[in-house]
């Protein structure tokens, strides 16, 4: 606290620094509150009124909102839907796989622990990209291709969010853990009754990122749903097939893209010290 | 009698220690073994897959028969001037694209952010606020970012576009102009992700210690010498990973031209992942495409350990002089 203080710095500086900013974040805002207002306008206001930021008066509408809904070939309710069960449930595979992982490997004493652990280090630097192909020829195989399940078990073991728990875990005594087993509670019992009220925060910001990545993720969902039927495709192949899409209403596109960042926006609205704290101290990305 | 109940004891000690042991092992390899199981599978297994099959005639949908043909796709891709070779063409030009955009918009996915976190480290009013707002971006999803800023930038009545025309100027074809493009490209990539880097800056430089700007200006060290002599200097872990992560992410670049030039105007942005999808698919010619991603793999981590190295050179540089002070 008293450092924050401190790090005031003079009063001139705070002037000088809070107009740059106030004038940097108006740019920043712009676009959002442009992109939104668009999204309320009706067709007269699309039509001769672009520039306003709001829709004027009488002009509002929420039909951009509806525009896609229940829409045969392009419905975008589905894809909503079928990026929530991706997301939501990358993240509870996430977090299983991820601290069980991270128990065994801080709590539990097995040969070969140590390479293990240094072999998935190694992987995080392999780039994604340099095995997207054999990935698709994986699912393929599983008969995969196509399905929700491709997009939401391959990326539950990641090495990045494992080293973050890791890490966590190895901050919490020892004793607590043999004062449990001493107790007779057996390893999935100590996992569940001590380590996970412990690791909280690590396993919060799992949760987050994993949802916000998988969300996000823009390249894999486009493979994966390449040959599928448009009402199994996620945000990533919806949104890009929508934008393409000659006969609709620009003002409906808007609605579209921005209904489809809510989940994330909310979560972010809500959680957002999580998130930048993770950011901040972790690098995730 | 004594002794061979001691003898006894000390075994059944053994025996129920290796016991430990092996239920020890056990439990460990159990609870591992999820994630193993699908980071194997998902993750080392396609690697050496994919080195292997940039090695063969290879079809990810199994179509054509997987053949061995040594180092044919490297050399298709390696040969330049044949007319009929366009897997040469392409590659070159999407990585040329790609190296391009990664380029341009490095410089301002450091410099920006770290003139924002310096900016809300001076704490003026609302910087919680300030901060929230610019780090919002960052969690769009690159859709939702490309399809608001391809309206701003958009002709007819694309929001720029739409003013410019009402002031009675020119419209300026942002998305097909060849040198614009890339303007709207950099642009949006700044817009979007100059968040991360902003919340790693700021944490840097809320951890140096303020009694250094203290001892400097009494002696008479001005805001600039500061800046370069204490601020700089005490970035840099978030210097490393600010310029590796964004290097990876830069050089990964797909949707931003996916979904704002289409790769074009002639595809003078179209990237390299962008032709890696394109022709993954392609009958027979997956082998030539995991190569291709295994090459852009290989530039990466070969950028990531030169950025490691050279950032960590200047450490020893700064300590040699700290030292000869």
């Amino acid at each position: 606290m008293k450092s924050e203080k401190r790090n005031q710095g003079s009063l001139t500086g705070r002037i000088v620094a809070f107009v740059i900013i106030l004038i940097l974040a108006v740019l920043w805002a712009l676009p959002l509150i442009w992109a939104l207002g668009t999204s309320f306008k009706d067709n007269y206001d699309i039509i001769y009124n672009p520039t306003a930021i709001l829709p004027t008066a009488g002009h509002w509408t929420f039909d951009n909102y509806t525009a896609f809904l229940g829409d045969p070939i392009r419905p975008l309710e589905k894809w909503i839907l079928n990026s929530l069960i991706t997301a939501f449930g990358t993240m509870c595979f996430t977090l299983i796989v991820v601290s069980l992982a991270a128990y065994s490997f801080v709590f539990v004493d097995w040969k070969g622990r140590t390479a293990v652990y240094s072999l998935i280090l190694v992987t995080i630097m392999i780039p994604n990209i340099a095995g997207i192909v054999p990935m698709y020829s994986m699912i393929n195989s599983f008969d995969w291709a196509g399905s929700l399940i491709a997009l939401i078990i391959p990326g539950c073991a990641n090495a990045t969010l494992l080293f973050i728990v890791r890490q966590f875990f190895l901050g919490i005594p020892h004793e607590l853990i043999e004062s449990a087993k001493v107790d007779g509670a057996n390893s999935f019992k100590t996992f569940v009754r001590v380590v996970l009220p412990l690791g909280k925060s690590p396993l919060i910001l799992t949760a987050l990122f994993s949802f916000m990545w998988n969300w996000n993720d823009m390249l894999w969902p486009q493979i994966v749903m390449n040959s599928a039927t448009s009402d199994m495709w996620t945000l990533p192949s919806g949104m890009v097939y929508l934008a393409n899409a000659q006969d609709a209403q620009y003002a409906n596109i808007i609605a579209a893209a921005i209904l489809s960042s809510l989940p994330v926006v909310i979560l972010y609205l809500i959680l957002q010290r999580y998130i930048i704290q993770g950011v901040s101290r972790s690098g995730l990305k | 009698m004594g002794y061979e109940m001691e003898i006894e004891r000390e075994k059944a000690a053994r025996v129920s220690l290796r016991q430990k042991k092996i239920r020890s092992n056990l439990t460990g390899w159990l609870f591992v073994a999820p994630f193993l199981l699908v980071f194997v599978i998902f993750t080392i297994y396609p690697f050496f897959y994919g080195i292997a099959m940039s090695f063969c005639r290879y079809d990810v949908l199994g179509r054509v028969d997987t053949e061995f043909i040594g180092f044919e796709n490297y050399q298709t891709i390696f040969e330049f001037g044949t007319e009929a070779n366009h897997w040469a063409k392409d590659f070159w030009n999407g990585l040329g694209n790609t190296a391009l955009f990664a380029v341009l918009t490095i410089p301002f996915i450091i410099v920006i952010p770290l003139m924002f976190a310096y900016l809300l480290n001076k704490k003026p009013w609302g910087f919680r606020f300030f901060r929230s707002l610019f780090f919002m971006p960052t969690v769009l999803s690159l859709t939702t970012t490309a399809i608001i800023w391809r309206y701003i930038f958009a002709t007819g009545n694309g929001f720029i576009n739409s003013i410019i025309s009402n002031a009675g100027g020119k419209e300026i074809p942002f998305l097909t102009d060849p040198i614009l493009v890339w303007v709207v490209l950099v642009v949006v990539t700044i817009w979007w992700t100059i968040g991360t880097n902003m919340v790693i800056f700021q944490a840097g430089l809320e951890e140096i210690d303020t009694s250094l700007y203290e001892a400097a200006s009494t002696d008479g060290a001005g805001t600039f010498s500061q800046f370069l002599h204490i601020t700089l200097p005490g970035l840099r872990n978030q210097f490393v990973i600010c310029f590796i992560t964004t290097t990876v992410a830069e050089f990964n670049v797909y949707g931003q031209p996916l979904m704002l030039t289409q790769g074009g105007p002639s595809k003078s942005t179209y990237s390299l992942i962008m032709y890696i999808r394109d022709y993954l698919f392609q009958r027979g010619q997956s082998g030539i495409v995991a190569a291709m991603g295994l090459l852009l793999g290989l530039i990466l981590v070969v950028l990531s350990i030169l950025q490691n190295v050279m950032l960590k050179e200047r450490k020893g540089r700064v300590r040699r002089e700290i030292r000869k002070a």
